[in-house]
């Protein structure tokens, strides 16, 4: 579903950041990318979201090359197939839960026909599985949210319309313990439930376990290495 | 979904973009005010006399003749013979002619020396007459018809006396108080120099002056038993009492109705060359124009600092807006992951400057419909403008149209920012 070979990026000529000879991710399946903050995690996200483009090398998503894709292409394929989950501030201030999940679909014609017939009961209940009291928060704007509430919201947006994958880039690290279990365990029902493959970015090897595979960026990319 | 964001995203700054708001809408509204008053101004201007073909006086230019004739403002340098009028009236042309007489004043307020001619055709605004709000038109000497303010002003009543000073000006140093006029009538307002105006008859000022020579009275020397109605003159000069005075030997100038406009160009060239003595005619319309042509500087003047304000009411939106940006890189942010295009991100930006000027421009223009309803008849009563509430012509549509597309191009800075800062800062903003 997504694959990556020879890769390279820089933002500096002569100064590689990227250098990956290959990294695959297979339908619904679950990725841990391991990574400290400043090895080049942020600057992969947006090369494989279509945002950046590489130097040389092939991103292939769903069967697309995203180097021979116009920004424009790139953006439809982000906005149709791909959910984000970011470690904190994922949400407009001023709209509610509600109106940030129904975002996604507002992008995406794709997403909004795929929620069904009706996006805004889709979106309650994909907040409900998400553990979310929808009449308590309905109405009120989501800087009223706890972090934990925010987060979950954040992957409801990324979840409904079913998109291909999901990233997620250290989205439990705003949260304490007790929360980064919960949310995690809802997160990996609800990609189960999609049928979303989930590439999870983390620094927290204590996550690690709980994943189909496990990738050390710093170790699998050579220009680090060398 | 984007005019949902724009929404959402104003309402949650409301108090910053509310005082925008303000700015846009005291500008708009300072704006359409200006204009408002410039139309009425020159439409007010232009009805200050009308259905006069000529108006002839002694020789000067034409725009001092307008000025001290039609708007009272000013001296003539010279009067023109009786015996000139007596001719012009009787010119086959002329349809009726208006004898006129300045140079004396009631505090500060013009006294006019004409006959009835001047109530039954002088016409003001579209055609309209003068009419008598109170009283009756003068009949004989002593008897004066106020003008609509000089009546309101001084307090001035039917019956009242009035003191009339020789020369202009507020202090009556010379004054003729030995010939008080008593008020017989009162004019409607007409919002032009007719009502700052006492008007009497030729022969009253004729008889006010009998006793008075190059501006200084001279004393009077009873003659036998005539008392009132037989008076010497200085120079030994006699003039026969009552019958003299209705026979004044000059007046300031004429106002000449034709039976046929298209005659006056002729008959213009014809006065100005009249042999008898030195007269000067001109036809009002034109004059007038050339007299607007210098005071329309002013307007132009005064438009020109209203725009000036729309554009920097303008410009305050912009620097609001740019002002945001970077407080909403994350927001741009997240709609980029979502699949935000840039071009959207700049719409947004878009979307907000052309709802702020659309609220404003609105939010100005009720406060001018607002305005006018309140202060019309204010205005109206103290300097004759005569504003329309809750009307909105073709050029004030025109007016607004233009603020409007003004906001939208004070709105492509922020956008073209907001679209230059997205694509740099992609998904991940590092802060």
């Amino acid at each position: 579903m997504l694959s990556i070979e020879d890769l390279r990026f820089s933002w500096q000529p002569g100064k590689p950041l990227l250098d990956l000879p290959s990294l695959s991710l297979g339908a619904g399946e679950s990725l841990f990318l391991r990574g400290p903050s400043g090895s080049g995690k942020s600057t992969l996200l947006n090369l494989v979201g279509g945002v950046l483009s590489a130097q040389s090398g092939s991103i292939r998503l769903l069967g697309h090359a995203l180097e021979t894709l116009k920004p424009r292409q790139r953006d439809r394929l982000r906005a149709d197939h791909i959910g984000f989950v970011f470690q904190q501030f994922n949400l407009l201030p001023y709209f509610d839960a509600i109106d940030n999940v129904l975002l996604s679909c507002g992008f995406s014609p794709r997403r909004a026909e795929r929620a069904g017939a009706d996006p805004r009961a889709q979106a309650r209940m994909l907040l409900e599985r998400m553990q979310m009291d929808v009449d308590e928060v309905a109405g009120r704007p989501a800087a009223e949210l706890s972090v934990g509430q925010q987060q979950r919201v954040a992957a409801a947006r990324a979840l409904i319309g079913a998109p291909e994958l999901v990233i997620a880039d250290e989205p439990t690290s705003a949260l304490d313990a007790d929360t980064r279990d919960d949310f995690l365990a809802l997160l990996f029902d609800e990609c189960r439930r999609a049928g979303a493959a989930l590439l999870f970015v983390s620094h927290d090897r204590s996550l690690e376990s709980r994943f189909d595979r496990s990738v050390d960026l710093i170790e699998i990319n050579r220009a680090r290495a060398t | 979904m984007l005019l949902k964001i724009t929404r959402a995203s104003l309402w949650n700054r409301r108090f910053a973009v509310a005082l925008t708001l303000f700015t846009v809408a005291i500008s708009v509204a300072l704006l359409l005010a200006v204009e408002r008053l410039r139309v009425e101004t020159r439409r007010s201007f232009a009805s200050t006399i009308s259905g006069t073909d000529l108006i002839v006086g002694a020789r000067t230019g034409p725009v001092q003749l307008l000025l001290y004739s039609v708007f009272r403002i000013g001296d003539a340098s010279n009067n023109i013979r009786y015996s000139s009028f007596q001719e012009l009236a009787a010119l086959p042309q002329v349809a009726w002619a208006i004898p006129i007489s300045l140079g004396d004043s009631h505090r500060g307020y013009r006294v006019l020396g004409t006959t009835s001619t001047y109530f039954e055709h002088f016409r003001y605004a579209d055609q309209r007459g003068l009419k008598l709000a109170r009283g009756a038109e003068f009949a004989g000497i002593g008897e004066a018809v106020l003008g609509a303010e000089v009546a309101a002003r001084l307090g001035y009543e039917i019956g009242d006396a009035v003191v009339i000073a020789h020369g202009i000006g507020n202090r009556d140093i010379m004054v003729h108080d030995d010939q008080p006029f008593r008020v017989v009538g009162i004019l409607e307002r007409t919002g032009t120099p007719v009502d700052r105006t006492l008007h009497v008859s030729l022969q009253s000022i004729e008889a006010m002056h009998a006793d008075w020579q190059h501006g200084v009275r001279i004393p009077r020397r009873p003659t036998a038993g005539d008392g009132d109605a037989s008076r010497e003159v200085g120079h030994d000069v006699h003039v026969a009492p009552a019958t003299a005075a209705a026979a004044p030997q000059t007046i300031t100038a004429v106002f000449l109705g034709l039976k046929n406009r298209a005659a006056a160009f002729a008959l213009q060239r014809q006065i100005n060359e009249y042999s008898g003595e030195p007269l000067l005619a001109i036809m009002p319309a034109m004059t007038m124009a050339q007299l607007w042509s210098l005071v329309g500087v002013a307007e132009s003047a005064l438009l020109l600092v209203a725009w000036c304000v729309v554009v920097a009411g303008l410009l305050g939106m912009t620097t609001a807006l740019v002002s945001t940006l970077s407080e909403r890189r994350r927001e741009m942010a997240i709609l980029r992951a979502i699949g935000a295009r840039p071009w959207q991100i700049a719409a947004l930006l878009m979307l907000e400057s052309a709802l702020i000027t659309l609220l404003g421009t609105a939010l100005g223009v009720s406060l001018v419909q607002l305005g006018v309803l309140l202060l019309a008849p204010s205005l109206s009563g103290q300097f004759g403008l005569h504003l329309q509430p809750l009307t909105f012509t073709l050029r004030e549509l025109g007016l607004v149209l233009a603020v409007l597309v003004g906001g939208q191009i004070a709105g492509i800075l922020p956008a073209l920012l907001a679209y230059r800062r997205s694509l740099a800062d992609g998904l991940t903003i590092r802060i």
